[in-house]
């Protein structure tokens, strides 16, 4: 073939300008590969056709003559005076379900239209409808038809009308409701989000029972159409925080976002941080939590995972367990996952800086089995804990890739022989084997897998500074570590958000657990519309022995 | 990002030079006790007490620590020098680790040393950053390298059994610790002198090693002149006759105390002299006091001290300085051995005063011997009378406080208060307060 | 992300979309401790024994009420020439040539007290934790991390210095007790029997270092109002001179004044000879050391923005990120001149320059403000209006 340079560029500008002039994602489904329709360079049709004919071929050709395309011509009854009219049923076996289907043209070609449910003369010309098949709604542009028949939808066409019903026959599988995988409670409800959007949607109604609960549908991405709902209370959130989560949400050009994580890395401010700016949870009591403190939650489809705008150090310190336990549980818990944080990142820099620079900080007999611990061991202790650290980390990945029957054995292998066999070979010290254990022990303290995750190069950092240049080291690498914290944001709410900038009344529900009925207000920072949840603290206190009204509660 | 980048480059960079500081655990000698001498050729002799962290914890526990088993878990290594630095520079280069004193727990000084002063050695400890401050010290009466060859059992280290020995000398001996930094502080102080536990090794039978025979001759005269058993704030009794413990860790035994002037030693004062001392500085709490039997009338007691305040009272009268010195003391009744048990008010009451007499008699034996043999002023005298009277010291007592110190008329006042008796399961009968 | 990153950045001088970063109440007070405290507590007890000998604490106590006229002062000349930072207020007060040579003097002190800064803290970590290491490598660590916090900003380092403050006031509270049983009232006393000499010397050097608060007036274009900016450094002036004098007392009740002034640095000396009978560490002072670093890296972080600023105002430029990178290098290039031994440097630097240098800071602040209020100046053109910046969501407060 004659290479036609002009041709080859013009092609390739075409290409180029057309991924260009894709639309935002917008409020409503774009067609479904566009780029394919326009290189084949068929006209793209914004409305339906009047004739059936024309519809069926425009259907397939759209589709692709995919195997689960199915369209069934079938006869609707007509209005007063009209005799039946052709119809075609088009839906997507893989997404509809079969019955609802059934129901919709089996109802369609009924005659006994007064058995059947109301009929409903929309306009002139319209045939009557029957509401049987849940939503129903009236469509003119391709783009709705596609997008319904994509979601499971069915559509009915009449020969003649310009307008096509959309009926709501959704009926694939999935997972039912189950408890969170990595966020149990003890006491707390066991319910968990699931991949299908609707269910999750009821799950928050469930939660937030108020007509002011607003759920904001985007569809992204050009080649999955991925639905995302943005819940927000109005009036509680702040508007400006709801603008600028669905404008960075419109923003995102991407064809293909898979899952909320995507969706996260695209509207989170520093996705580079190795601390989570916006959260996700599984837990629908925690996205009710968040939603009634003011901030804005977001659904995605196909992933059991809400996201949490804007998300600082309390809510990923944070565990479900805490408001479901007595308070004074629950500020020990986390006091005690303080603790663990400060531990998991600091343990293996502080064995190292103390060990071998500051050996005279020891307690003498500390320092002397320690000395003795150390005997024949070849590595310095900086290369120990670098390595026993990547060791850890590898069998944790490990870990989670192994079938089930075979993780007994692997574990029973990693503690032999990396533990004991290793220690008594003299290659490790038992010490550095205790100081790695406790660091991954605290690690899984922490809340939300993210954090784990996340932990190891801070630590590693630490690690080699401290090993370099001992505690002082180590503090200069964890202040420039707080620095960097320090200047992180999560939609214009600082990190530290409760700590730093000091905000004494939000302490109370980050520090301590303050009993329910001690919690007057709302987070300052967020809940601008509505700073009080409570009018007053309300202690529980038996009633007043000489009082005739009984149970006179609260401040006189 | 690109200034995070930018640090990791710095830090690698700063860390291909090497870590300066970093020594690995093993690669260090700990030196756990340190013992001062005069040394044949040169004028200072060390002893490092280095602990060999290898057969300490292989020994399993405590039993096969302390020099029972095939090797003992220390090395004693002596380097001479011209000085303590020299010495110690000698010590490090006949070492294949880094000497560490971090973990330095205890320093023996002979008492030839501590008669020429001590400023040199303890010059070399604080500038020495990894030492720590409360480091015992100690004045030994045999040569520091047989102290700190001692056999013991409970500990696995001689040097940590000195040291755990001279750190009970606030509960045995009612003088405060004696750790570098109170040294320091009494020296610095204007008007006090400093003072050290005096350790001594002691064989079988519980007869002090290398004591000079004179030392010997004298106390034992002391201890008729007392008549009776005497008490002791602890284990330090005279050897004439008393119960002696056999084997276990009494192979040292911290008796008496060294007086200093400056750094310079002057002289000891044996144990009934050190409690005299003792008394003064109000801690003799926890001790036993033992009054003869014809003091107490009947039989010997034995008064068990709970509390006594020291105040003292400086005093110028027209120039002349004399120093009061009142002392309360409260004491139960431990052991009566009189024939009658009942202690009536008039029992106590004489109880009381010949408790008083012979806390006075202890006192004043030891006032007299600071002042007249020593010119020390270790108890403080010279202290209230600056805090008192600072223009008059400044000007006047204080550049020759050592003659004023000698000619100081002390007057005593000791006033005992038995409060109360054991007697076990017998009631005590008879009027009691 | 743009948006979100120059939000982020909001440490830089008003303009180019960066909104003016705010301290509050709080910070301010955390800040202005974070400057006095950390080099005066290290150095400070040695020199004040020196020279003031019994009196020293006296002598300390009394330098506080140099803090009462330097707050006053801060909060007056803020109220003058609202809004804005120092070298802005001199220029505006005194004209533009003047005006630059008086700031100019001010950042010269500064740099002054920050090198230093930067030196002593290297020479204390040297010392205490890491003697074989050169200085020029500490000093560059210290310098380094200056830069960092510096680059992220003056909100950054405020929130930093908050939690130095804290961390540091609870290591104080909990190590504190451990110093009472060595601790001797009597030798506190007696008080004034050499005259009121060695108290006036011993007041006048501790005054030229708890005055270091003045430098808060660098960033008083960050306080809310003039009385938050008073408020902070009178707060901040009294919680370092306490703290500072509490531990001085307690070290010269714990060693007698001529131990206090034989060692360099004499809370740690004392606090070696601390006694805790705590199973984890038996050596407490590189805690503490570590601890105070905590402040001391605060404060060399916010010098370090302070003298970006300053002299990128003096050059006439918006932003002063470009100058945080050669600031740090210079500092850390002028910490390493001097003599190599802690003594020279103390007895060279600490007794004369340290309070000189204070002086003179307070002078240039005393001569502006005299000028503001003698003729005031026109008000300032809103260059530095507070934007929301584009992006951000909701300010703190």
């Amino acid at each position: 073939m004659p290479f036609r340079p002009v041709q080859f560029l013009r092609r390739l500008a075409k290409r180029h300008f057309t991924a260009r002039n894709l639309p935002d994602a917008g409020e409503g489904p774009p067609p479904a590969d566009r780029l394919r329709v326009e290189a084949e360079g068929e006209y793209v049709p914004s409305v339906i056709y009047r004739r059936l004919e024309d519809n069926e071929r425009w259907i397939r050709s759209l589709l692709g003559d995919s195997s689960d395309l199915v369209l069934r011509r079938t006869q609707v009854l007509g209005g007063k005076g009209t005799g039946p009219r052709e119809a075609l049923v088009c839906y997507l076996e893989a997404m509809a379900d079969p019955a609802a289907v059934a129901d919709v043209i089996i109802r369609a070609v009924s005659y006994e239209a007064g058995m059947l449910g109301s009929h409903v003369r929309s306009a002139p010309g319209a045939e009557p409808l029957l509401l049987h098949a849940g939503s129903l709604r009236l469509v003119r542009e391709w783009r709705e038809v596609l997008h319904g028949v994509l979601s499971g939808d069915t559509v009915l066409f009449v020969e003649g009308e310009d307008r096509a019903v959309l009926c709501a026959t959704r009926g694939f599988e999935t997972r039912s409701i189950e408890e969170p995988a990595l966020e149990s409670t003890l006491k707390g409800p066991r319910e968990g989000f699931v991949e299908s959007i609707s269910v999750n949607l009821s799950l928050l109604r469930r939660w937030v029972k108020t007509p002011r609960l607003c759920f904001h549908r985007l569809i992204l991405g050009d080649l999955v159409n991925l639905r995302v709902e943005v819940a927000y209370v109005k009036g509680l959130a702040g508007p400006e925080l709801v603008e600028e989560v669905l404008s960075r949400l419109r923003r995102i050009k991407l064809e293909d976002p898979l899952g909320s994580n995507a969706v996260a890395e695209f509207i989170s401010d520093t996705p580079l941080a190795p601390v989570p700016l916006v959260l996700a949870t599984e837990r629908p009591d925690r996205a009710a939590a968040a939603l009634t403190e003011g901030r804005v939650v977001i659904l995605v489809d196909n992933t059991p995972y809400a996201l949490i705008v804007p998300c600082d150090m309390g809510m990923v310190l944070t565990s479900p367990e805490d408001h479901y336990v007595n308070s004074l549980f629950a500020f020990l818990n986390r006091m005690l996952r303080l603790l663990s944080l400060v531990i998991t990142l600091t343990a293996p820099g502080l064995y190292v800086a103390l060990t071998t620079f500051h050996a005279e900080m020891l307690p003498t007999a500390f320092f002397m089995r320690l000395q003795a611990a150390r005997e024949g061991v070849p590595l310095p202790s900086l290369a120990e804990a670098v390595i026993m650290g990547a060791v850890f980390e590898i069998l944790r990945e490990a870990g989670l890739r192994m079938p089930r029957q075979v993780g007994q054995a692997i574990s029973v292998v990693g503690a032999l022989v990396i533990g004991d066999a290793a220690v008594r070979a003299a290659i490790i010290s038992p010490i550095m084997l205790v100081v790695v254990g406790i660091t991954a022990i605290t690690a899984f303290a922490i809340p939300g897998y993210v954090a784990l995750v996340a932990m190891w190069l801070p630590r590693l950092l630490f690690t080699l500074v401290a090993g370099i240049l001992g505690i002082f080291g180590m503090a200069a690498a964890v202040t420039v570590g707080l620095y960097y914290t320090l200047s992180l944001r999560s939609f214009g709410v600082s990190y530290w958000y409760p700590y730093l900038p000091l905000t004494l009344s939000d302490l109370k529900d980050l520090v301590f657990r303050a009993p329910h009925w001690a919690m007057v207000r709302r987070p300052s920072q967020l809940a601008r519309g509505e700073p009080f949840h409570m009018p007053y603290p309300q202690p529980p206190r038996p009633p007043h022995p000489l009082s005739r009204r009984p149970g006179r509660r609260g401040r006189p | 990002m690109r200034v995070l980048l930018g640090l990791v480059a710095g830090a690698l960079l700063v860390a291909c030079g090497g870590c300066w500081d970093r020594l690995e655990p093993d690669r260090l000698a700990s030196v756990i006790a340190l013992g001062l001498d005069r040394g044949e050729h040169l004028p200072v002799r060390v002893t490092a007490q280095l602990s060999i962290p290898r057969l300490l914890a292989g020994g399993g526990g405590r039993d096969g620590g302390g020099g029972q088993g095939p090797q003992p878990p220390f090395d004693n290594r002596v380097a001479e020098g011209r000085g303590v630095f020299e010495a110690m520079r000698v010590l490090q280069e006949q070492s294949s680790r880094v000497i560490h004193l971090g973990h330095l727990q205890v320093v023996v000084v002979s008492e030839q040393v501590a008669r020429t002063g001590l400023a040199p050695l303890l010059d070399y400890l604080t500038s020495e950053r990894e030492a720590r401050r409360v480091v015992e010290m100690a004045v030994s009466s045999c040569p520091p390298r047989d102290l700190l060859d001692v056999p013991t059992k409970l500990e696995s280290l001689p040097g940590t059994a000195i040291a755990e020995r001279l750190r009970q000398v606030p509960t045995t001996m009612g003088l405060p610790e004696s750790s570098i930094i109170r040294f320091l502080n009494a020296l610095h102080d204007e008007g006090i002198e400093p003072f050290l536990p005096v350790v001594h090794r002691v064989d079988a039978t519980g007869e002090i090693v290398d004591r000079p025979p004179e030392a010997r001759e004298e106390r034992g005269r002391k201890a008729q002149d007392r008549g009776g058993p005497e008490g002791g704030g602890g284990q330090g009794r005279p050897a004439a006759d008393r119960g002696v413990a056999q084997g276990g860790d009494d192979v040292i035994r911290v008796a008496g105390v060294a007086v200093f002037k400056d750094d310079r030693m002057v002289g000891t004062l044996n144990e009934l002299e050190a409690r005299g001392l003792a008394w003064l500085m109000g801690r003799l709490e926890r001790g036993i006091l033992v009054i003869p039997a014809d003091l107490a009338g009947g039989g010997p007691a034995l008064l068990y001290v709970r509390r006594v305040e020291a105040k003292f009272e400086p005093r110028l009268d027209g120039g002349r300085p004399t120093m009061q010195v009142r002392l309360k003391v409260r004491a139960d009744v431990a052991e009566w051995l009189a024939p009658t048990y009942d202690l009536t008010t008039a029992e106590a009451d004489r109880l009381e005063q010949a408790a008083a007499r012979v806390i006075a008699d202890e006192i004043m034996a030891t006032v007299r011997r600071l002042q007249k043999e020593f010119h020390s002023d270790v108890c403080g005298f010279g202290w209230t009378f600056y805090r008192r009277y600072p223009r008059v010291w400044r000007q006047d007592l204080g550049p020759r406080w050592d003659r004023v110190f000698a000619d100081l008329p002390v007057q005593l006042q000791v006033k005992v208060h038995v409060a109360s008796a054991f007697f076990g399961w017998r009631s005590p009968g008879g009027p009691w307060r | 992300m743009r948006a979100a990153r120059a939000e982020r950045a909001g440490g830089g001088v008003p303009g180019r979309g960066q909104p003016r970063p705010q301290i509050s109440l709080s910070e301010g007070t955390a800040l202005g401790t974070c400057l006095a405290w950390p080099v005066a507590v290290l150095y400070l007890p040695a020199v004040v024994a020196a020279e003031g000998r019994e009196d020293g604490w006296l002598g300390m106590l009394l330098a506080g009420l140099v803090l009462i006229p330097v707050g006053l002062l801060l909060g007056a000349l803020a109220h003058r020439v609202p809004r804005l930072g120092l070298v802005d207020q001199a220029t505006l007060a005194l004209g533009k040539a003047l005006g630059r040579v008086v700031a100019a003097v001010f950042v010269l002190g500064t740099s002054v007290l920050a090198a230093y800064a930067v030196r002593a803290g290297a020479e204390m970590v040297r010392l205490l934790m890491l003697p074989r290491t050169p200085p020029w490598v500490i000093s560059l660590v210290i310098a380094l991390q200056g830069a960092v916090g510096a680059w992220f900003g003056l909100e950054v380092v405020a929130r930093a210095a908050v939690m130095a403050f804290l961390s540091v006031g609870a290591l104080l509270l909990v190590l504190i007790p451990g110093f009472i049983p060595m601790f001797d009232a009597r030798r506190l006393f007696p008080v004034l029997s050499y005259g009121p000499g060695p108290l006036l010397r011993s007041a006048a050097v501790s005054a030229g270092f708890w005055g270091q608060v003045v430098l808060l007036a660098m960033s008083a274009e960050s306080f809310r109002t003039p009385a938050e900016l008073r408020a902070s450094a009178l707060r901040a002036g009294a919680a370092s001179l306490a703290t500072g004098w509490l531990l001085f007392v307690l070290a010269q009740g714990s060693a007698g004044w001529y131990g206090v002034s034989e060692f360099a640095m004499p809370n740690v000396e004392v606090m070696r000879a601390v006694r805790f009978y705590l199973p984890l560490f038996e050596r407490v002072d590189v805690l503490v050391v570590t601890g105070w670093t905590a402040m001391g890296f605060v404060q060399v972080a916010w010098l370090v923005w302070a003298l970006a600023r300053g002299v990128s105002r003096l050059a006439g430029a918006v932003d002063s990120r470009p100058f945080v990178v050669p600031v740090a290098a210079a500092l850390w290039g002028a910490s390493l001149v001097g003599p190599e031994d802690l003594p020279g440097l103390l007895l060279r630097w600490t007794r004369v320059l340290v309070p000189l240098a204070t002086g003179v800071l307070v002078l240039t602040v005393a001569v502006v403000w005299l000028t503001a209020a003698v003729r005031p100046p026109a008000p300032p053109a809103p260059r530095g209006a507070r934007r929301d910046g584009t992006g951000a969501v909701g300010q703190d407060r």
